[in-house]
């Protein structure tokens, strides 16, 4: 049901490139969401590595204590990029009996171009 | 052909109600929608009104409630401050319990109504010192329930002491995690993420604990292989499993002392594993409580749907025979796990509720038996159309002995005291799912004296948290509740609903 979803939303996916992450710890989605009248207990990202092929359930599901019923954003963290790599991505909700909901639209794409490191070690020296 | 129009259209007034969007543990949409109509209801339940009852049974207490200073309020306990393990005190069993102050043994029942009332209202100032005190109790290291060298599941008890029982334990914690729930079944947004998962470790550790308690429980009894996986509810053979122990009441059975372990303080931690299981979503303890649940409705009920609790009448011997402790332990019985099967119904798992099995009880002849049997049967005796005797005299089968809610004895007093005893009142919870009808009339059955929570001429024993929560004040007011409600509401046919899917999927910084 999940990858009938995917693939009919996937020919509307919008790039977003970013050049650079300003950082090494991942790529961080958000997303907001609205309890329905079948209240979701957790979320569930996938990822399409090359933005081809199926969609991979990324771990750990994302289960807040409680979701909260009104609108709340929600995040996660893809801490597993490779430089030059392309990804796309999509979520979806589970509800406590383990229905999922359809994906979120439209899809985040995301080209991983290289990754720009924090200065270090800054210091200076007194003047005369 | 109007004689079948007419058909058609008591057909369909006879469907269930509809599809029900949970809310929280005891709560959905569709019951919310009805308790906010009750506020200001004049409609009546057991000769009162809906907005008599909210005013003086809930809003009063929380009223109390939100007044005191916190924290530190009703609902606090210290916990075990002592050195080394905590266990039962044969000598003062109730030591080292949460009692309250205004409801001995009901610390929290104010509390409790506090976040009921928030529910109805939203009133956050009725919300607010519920957190307070939540958060104060979890960081008490006296309830520290993952302290293994406080609350000790792998050691022997010293002379005069023994295992923990849940009793007083999980009554109060049960009245703190359905406040909990009540906040975020009302939407409450007070709670930080990191509190929401500090508090429901807390109310883990405490399940886990009090679980622990109840496996070494069973090991000293007659049936080992209850959480086993797949369970085994094969007795011990032979003595003293299979000896005689107590008759339930005039000409009723005799059960044998390995049933005599299916009683109402075997019947808390399972509540607690239920409860904390489906606030967390934890397979683990959800499946605790199916397990000991199911092991009492195959091998904890006599034909006839009467329990070990039945017994109780005897509590008063040699003196006196005292029916009124009957139905208050029975009542414990009756509440708790009605609660365990309703937490877990709500969830769309109704098969306790439903479960009908050839009896396996010892001694007993394989009837069919059930939940809806038990509680059908204690109806029955509250309508007085089944007449049970707390007696073994031929000569004693008289009112003042008959098994129901307006007998009672008092054991310190030779005389009797006949009030009303509205512990089967759990039994207004269990009948939105079996719409029975002897259980819709024993719940709607006129009551005595003013019927407020502390009224000792219309309850005979309010020191659960009222005589309207449950023996062991589990529900904020059960009138109030599912007064009435049988085919009104289903929460049992979780709606289909809209299971929204995310939105605005984004990158973020």
């Amino acid at each position: 049901m999940v990858s009938r979803w995917l693939a009919r939303w996937s020919a509307l996916a919008l790039l977003l490139v970013l050049p650079v992450l300003s950082h090494a710890a991942g790529l961080r989605l958000a997303w907001d969401y609205t309890q329905g009248t079948d209240p979701a207990v957790k979320f569930r990202v996938y990822r399409q590595v090359g933005c081809a092929g199926a969609y991979v359930a990324l771990t750990p599901d994302v289960q807040p204590v409680a979701l909260t019923p009104t609108l709340t954003t929600y995040t996660f963290l893809d801490s597993t990029l490779a430089v030059g790599q392309t990804y796309c991505y999509h979520a979806t909700a589970f509800n406590a009996t383990g229905k999922e909901s359809g994906v979120s639209v439209p899809p985040v794409t995301f080209q991983m171009l290289g990754v720009l490191n924090d200065p270090v070690n800054m210091r200076g020296t007194l003047e005369p | 052909m109007r004689w079948w129009l007419s058909l058609l259209l008591l057909l369909l007034l006879a469907l269930p109600a509809h599809a029900a969007t949970r809310l929280g543990l005891l709560v959905t949409q569709e019951e919310l929608n009805i308790w906010r109509t009750r506020m200001t209801s004049s409609a009546t339940i057991n000769g009162v009104t809906f907005q008599s009852i909210y005013q003086n049974r809930l809003l009063a207490d929380a009223n109390l409630f939100r007044a005191q200073s916190h924290p530190g309020g009703d609902g606090f306990w210290v916990g075990y401050t002592g050195a080394g393990c905590l266990w039962l005190d044969l000598n003062s069993s109730e030591a080292n319990e949460p009692h309250g102050s205004r409801f001995f043994r009901g610390n929290g029942a104010d509390l409790n109504r506090s976040a009921f009332v928030f529910l109805l209202t939203g009133d956050v100032s009725y919300a607010t010192p519920v957190k307070t005190e939540l958060l104060n109790q979890i960081a008490q290291a006296g309830t520290d329930w993952a302290n293994t060298s406080k609350f000790c599941l792998s050691q022997s008890p010293p002379v005069g002491k023994t295992y923990l029982t849940p009793f007083e334990f999980v009554p109060w914690l049960m009245r703190l995690l359905l406040a909990y729930d009540f906040l975020n079944a009302g939407g409450y947004t007070g709670f930080t993420p990191t509190q929401k998962t500090q508090i429901e470790t807390w109310f883990t550790n405490a399940a886990t604990f009090f679980h622990g308690m109840e496996v070494l429980g069973y090991s000293f009894g007659c049936y080992q292989g209850i959480f086993s996986t797949p369970q085994d509810l094969t007795p011990i053979g032979g003595s003293p499993c299979s000896d005689n122990n107590l008759t339930l009441y005039f000409n009723g059975p005799t059960i044998k002392f390995g049933t005599t372990w299916f009683f109402n303080q075997g019947t808390l931690a399972p509540l607690l594993d239920a409860a904390v299981g489906v606030l967390t979503n934890n397979a683990t303890l959800k499946t605790y409580a199916s397990k000991a649940v199911t092991a009492f409705l195959t091998v904890g009920l006599t034909d006839n749907g009467a329990h070990d609790d039945f017994s109780r009448w005897q509590d008063c011997l040699p003196q006196y025979e005292c029916p009124g402790a009957m139905w208050a332990h029975a009542g414990g019985t009756y509440s708790a796990l009605t609660q365990a099967m309703d937490i877990l119904a709500r969830t769309g798992d109704t098969s306790l509720y439903s479960r009908v099995v050839a009896n396996q009880t010892l001694g007993q002849s394989g009837a069919s038996v059930g939940w809806q049997k038990a509680v059908t049967l204690w109806a029955q005796m509250a309508n007085k159309t089944t007449l049970l005797y707390g007696t073994t005299d031929v000569t004693h089968q008289t009112t003042a002995r008959l098994l129901s809610w307006d007998t009672d004895i008092d054991p310190n007093n030779p005389g009797f005291v006949n009030t009303g005893n509205y512990y089967d009142f759990s039994s207004m919870a269990a009948n939105l799912f079996y719409q029975d009808a002897a259980v819709t009339t024993a719940m709607g059955r006129a009551l005595k004296g003013t019927n407020t929570n502390l009224a000792p001429a219309s309850c005979n024993d309010q020191q659960f948290g009222g005589c309207f929560s449950g023996v062991w004040g589990f529900w904020p007011d059960l009138p109030f509740l599912y007064g009435n409600m049988q085919g009104v509401v289903n929460p049992y046919t979780l709606s289909a609903g809209v299971l929204a899917p995310p939105t605005n999927l984004r990158v973020v910084p």
